[in-house]
């Protein structure tokens, strides 16, 4: 992968880390507050706090996606292809994987790591409709599908 | 099955049956070991959006929020599980096999969810 991809993904995974972090670190807390231990926080109602764990891989996770659309729109131009028309995510990932792999690489895009990102474009479609019950993987394991989709892209 | 997600029966072109069968396995083994089972329409609102199936046991303050990710027609089944203490595993469905595998956070805990069982998995949701 190259560093850019690289080094944006880690670090979107370490903000979202850090978020988490700080979050369980007032779980713990409030927990101790609510059994009557003094931990000079105020109480948080668990909900809440899973809520705001919950919303917060939902906010990196789009992130991750924008990033990765954004990377991908540069790839297709560095190519010298001119798209008339702005291309959807779904038109994205298989010209980049398509273009990539016609440059005959040593190793190529495979269909399962395209399909990988693909069922990621379909929770992020699902979730921006408002659509519940439909959630995204966590923020780590979306680093690691995005990253074997752009291992290889210059 | 006490709780089916009626929207895995709305994408006619994506097929959920692993998906539907292990919920099925899942709520089986909770009713037995004294869980709750219901479809979350108890939780606040942020949490209801991403739950299909909540496991609740209220003496514990223990709670497990299962949710059914959304696939493209060829895509990779993979079922959620949040726990009340902010732990998050997946669970995967592997086609060629079949079974489920175990993940958290991207990393391989166990390859066939079925050679350890319900009970391991909860147990390593809530271990300390």
């Amino acid at each position: 992968m190259s560093d850019a991809h690289k080094n944006e993904f880690e670090r979107i995974k370490r903000e979202h880390d850090t978020v988490v972090s700080l979050l369980s670190f007032h779980a713990k807390k409030s927990q101790k507050a609510k059994k009557g231990q003094f931990s000079g926080l105020p109480f948080f109602a668990p909900d809440i706090i899973q809520a705001a764990v919950a919303t917060a891989n939902d906010a990196y996770a789009l992130l991750l996606m924008a990033r990765s659309e954004g990377f991908m729109r540069t790839y297709i131009d560095s190519q010298g292809i001119l798209l008339r028309v702005e291309p959807t995510l779904n038109v994205l990932i298989d010209k980049c994987r398509k273009e990539f792999n016609n440059t005959d690489p040593m190793i190529p895009i495979r269909p399962n790591i395209a399909q990988d990102v693909h069922d990621l474009r379909v929770q992020r479609n699902a979730y921006a409709h408002g659509y519940g019950s439909s959630v995204f993987p966590p923020v780590a394991r979306m680093v690691i599908i995005l990253g074997k989709f752009f291992d290889q892209l210059p | 099955m006490v709780v089916l997600p009626n929207w895995l029966d709305q994408l006619p072109t994506v097929d959920f049956t692993p998906e539907k069968e292990l919920l099925t396995e899942l709520e089986k083994w909770a009713i037995e070991n004294n869980w709750n089972v219901s479809d979350g329409s108890s939780l606040p609102f942020e949490l209801r959006q991403r739950t299909d199936v909540l496991l609740n046991k209220p003496q514990h303050e223990q709670t497990i929020r299962l949710a059914v990710l959304r696939k493209s027609r060829n895509g990779v089944g993979v079922i959620r599980v949040d726990s009340s203490n902010l732990r998050t595993v997946e669970l995967l469905y592997q086609r060629r096999q079949p079974h489920w595998r175990v993940e958290a956070g991207g990393v391989r805990v166990e390859d066939d969810l079925r050679n350890r069982g319900w009970s391991w998995l909860i147990n390593l949701m809530f271990q300390p």
